[in-house]
């Protein structure tokens, strides 16, 4: 009887096992999918590069936008046990209150929530060594502008994706972004992934660099003049643009007041426009220039040429036009130029007919995109021909038609280098550091509006203007001849029509007149008290102008005696060592000795520095002039780490 | 020895073998995947000192700016800036253009 049931027995394991070993072999064999799947899941990772984004530098590779690496923490509320606890224990550190942490986790439906971003890491680091379950941190990037408010308008600034907004940031967004790039790997059963080739993750993607033509020194001076000029004339605001006159490049663009561009969304969205490339108003006087060369090209009046200007009242169809400021007899073309004399531009804008004249500014660049490389860029509005009489009459001294302040630069650039109209660059260059690839982007030239005899002309006539007897006196630079041309424009409102009292005061101009370098454009809106462009806009060129050649090294033209310094050879040597300094020296050896701050009272700085030098007295300098007091005081005990602060004061 | 203890032999010297090449193979493996660790972490300092060259970079952009210059050249060196037209140096034995 036994025998059955130890068969039955048998045969049920051996059954059992038989089927075991039949499903391993299955399992282990015959394909599944979705075994396979499964099996990948949990040896497989997916690991996501972001690309960094791009800089943008300037034409000497100073950073004016650059990103940094940020974390950023998150929630997810499923996760988290006890809420209240985790907004209590997480508000200490991020400075908000407990509520507001709980409000944002209290839905447990929510997996996903964040707390803070762009924190720094070792700030995050020691947030996850509190090990709260549900609160993580994942790796950002951070967009920086260290110059605060340098070039504001014309970069822009990214939003919290780090997509461009504005500016440059907006214009080249794409290229620098660059690609992110997605890896798949092995990992182990902790999740580390299993590399075989280490370069994966140090050949992070990085988008293209950009290099601007901008000079940071330059547009910094550029900003700090306008802004100057706004104080002092109690203005609505300022521009500016430099270019440089053999290529058009762009060397410095602003437009004032400024803002931070790391505080961007906190400021008035009305101060992001570049106001150069976007703002079209009357240029006023400068647009003469334009007028008169054209004519000249066309052989219809020269620089002697006389026009009798009507002694200050001339009237055309129904209207009067008046001269500025004084009224005129007869004037030379020259002269119309240098005493910027209304009735004269008109009288040689109706012997050239109002067709010569709209092709003339049409050449100049007015009335359509100069395509420079920034966004929203302005036509500005030249109107379609017929134009009656007095129309013509008020544009020759730029009235009746809007400009930008970078359509006037160009045009003046034009005059400047010889007759050749081109679009003002502000991109030099994209570079790719990863790969090495380079996009340049060529000077590029729009047309020929001037034979280089006619420009050469306009250049001695516009020199003129900066004479005695010019109106732009107040824009010369010593030592560099400076041509240019001063205009005060009527401010037109939109839908008022001239706002009576407000002006805008312009001056174009480049030097050195005899080869010139720079072009520069300022223009005042609105300055209070003193409007006329020869009273407010060339100051204000003079002292961009001399900065720009001083930092160019430019050699000056213009020699006078004052200029030139002695040879070293023939200076004297240094002074020896008085006795009244020697004994002063002592005094502080025996003061520090004594571990007492000396007194250094009356002292210039380089005294000081002198009678300080060898001992371990530190002295931190505040204010300039002669030293007026010190902490600690004279005769007072001395720090332990001999640190002494000194304010110097003028007297 | 003799041909017919190596032929005892034979068959213990290719286990032996066998077993080696096992461990061989094994500890090779392990080494790759050892070596894979060193370099995720070799990697991981590379990135975090990357992070750290575009911080200090940054940081150094911004000690750089030219308001911040300025303010220390005007307040802690004392210096003032050049009147426009100023000649900073001149050199050269010829004297320039009279005017």
């Amino acid at each position: 009887m036994a025998k059955p049931r130890i068969f039955f027995l048998f045969f049920s394991l051996l059954l059992a096992w038989g089927l075991v070993i039949l499903r391993a072999a299955q399992l282990q064999i015959l394909p599944d999918s979705r075994l396979a799947q499964l099996a990948r899941r949990q040896y497989r990772t997916q690991i996501d590069l972001p690309a960094r984004r791009g800089i943008i530098v300037d034409r000497n590779g100073k950073e004016l936008a650059v990103t940094v690496p940020s974390y950023s923490l998150y929630a997810d509320p499923k996760e988290i046990r006890s809420p209240r606890r985790f907004a209590w224990l997480l508000a200490r550190h991020l400075g908000y209150s407990a509520k507001t942490i709980f409000e944002k986790i209290h839905d447990r439906d929510r997996r996903f929530v964040w707390l803070a971003r762009h924190l720094r890491k070792d700030f995050v680091s020691s947030l996850t060594r509190l090990h709260l379950r549900g609160l993580g941190s994942v790796e950002e990037s951070y967009r920086v502008y260290p110059d605060n408010g340098l070039l504001s308008q014309v970069l822009g600034f990214v939003g919290e994706d780090g997509s461009g907004l504005s500016g440059l940031e907006l214009q080249y967004d794409h290229m620098l972004k660059g690609q992110g790039r997605k890896f798949i790997l092995e990992r182990d059963a902790r999740g580390r992934p299993l590399l075989g080739d280490g370069k994966i993750f140090t050949d992070a993607p990085a988008g293209f660099d950009v290099h601007l033509t901008v000079d940071a020194e330059l547009q910094f001076k550029l900003e700090q003049e306008l802004m100057a000029a706004v104080r002092m004339h109690d203005a609505d605001g300022a521009m500016g643009i430099v270019l440089d006159a053999r290529n058009s490049d762009i060397l410095a663009i602003a437009t004032v007041p400024t803002f931070d561009l790391n505080r961007a969304s906190q400021v008035t969205p009305g101060l992001w426009r570049d106001r150069v490339i976007t703002d079209a108003f009357e240029p006023g006087s400068t647009i003469k220039s334009l007028v008169i060369a054209k004519a000249l090209e066309a052989g219809i009046t020269r620089p002697n040429s006389r026009y009798f200007c009507d002694n200050g009242r001339m009237k055309v169809d129904d209207r009067i036009i008046h001269e500025a400021d004084h009224p005129f007899g007869w004037l030379t073309t020259s002269e119309i130029l240098m005493k910027s004399s209304n009735i004269g531009a008109a009288k040689i804008a109706f012997s050239m007919g109002q067709d010569r004249v709209r092709q003339a500014l049409q050449d100049f660049g007015v009335g359509s995109r100069l395509g420079v490389d920034l966004p929203g860029e302005s036509p500005g509005i030249l109107q379609r021909l017929p134009w009656r009489k007095h129309l013509l009459a008020n544009i020759a001294f730029g009235q009746g038609v809007t400009t930008t302040p970078l359509q006037v630069a160009a045009a003046y650039a034009a005059i400047a280098n010889g007759g050749i109209l081109r679009s003002p660059r502000i991109v030099s260059e994209l570079v790719n550091e990863e790969t090495g690839e380079t996009k340049t982007f060529e000077t590029r030239d729009i047309r020929r509006v001037l034979t280089p005899d006619v420009a050469s002309t306009m250049r001695l006539m516009l020199t003129m203007v900066t004479s005695k007897q010019g109106t732009g006196y107040d824009a010369r630079v010593p030592g560099y001849p400076v041509a240019g041309k001063t205009g005060t424009a009527q401010k037109d409102v939109p839908g008022k029509g001239y706002v009576k009292g407000e002006y805008i005061s312009s001056f174009a101009g480049f030097l050195p007149a005899n080869d010139p370098r720079f072009v520069i454009y300022v223009a005042v809106d609105n300055p209070r008290h003193e409007y006329y462009g020869a009273q407010v806009a060339a100051p204000l060129f003079a002292r961009v102008a001399s900065f720009a050649v001083q930092r160019a090294a430019l050699p000056p033209v213009l020699l006078t005696d004052n200029s030139i310094l002695k040879r070293p050879k023939d200076l004297p040597g240094p002074p020896e060592q008085s006795i009244e300094r020697i004994r002063a020296m002592t005094k502080v050896l025996d003061a520090e000795q004594q571990n007492r701050t000396p007194d250094f009272t009356g002292l210039t700085l380089r005294d000081l520095l002198n009678d300080v030098r060898g001992t371990p007295i530190h002295v931190l300098i505040h204010g300039h002039g002669t030293v007026s007091m010190t902490y600690p005081a004279a005769g007072a005990e001395l720090p332990k780490d001999k640190r002494v602060y000194v304010y110097l004061e003028e007297k | 020895m003799s041909r017919q203890q190596i032929n005892q032999i034979k068959p213990l010297v290719s286990v032996i073998v066998i077993i080696v090449a096992l461990f061989t193979t094994v500890f090779f493996q392990m080494e790759v995947r050892r070596m894979g660790y060193v370099v995720l972490r070799q990697t991981v300092q590379y990135k975090n000192l990357q992070d750290e060259y575009q911080l200090k970079s940054m940081r150094l952009a911004r000690i750089l700016r030219p308001d911040h210059l300025q303010s220390l050249a005007v307040n802690r060196l004392t210096m003032d800036e050049p009147q426009a037209g100023q000649i900073i140096h001149m050199s050269g034995d010829t004297v320039a253009l009279r005017q």
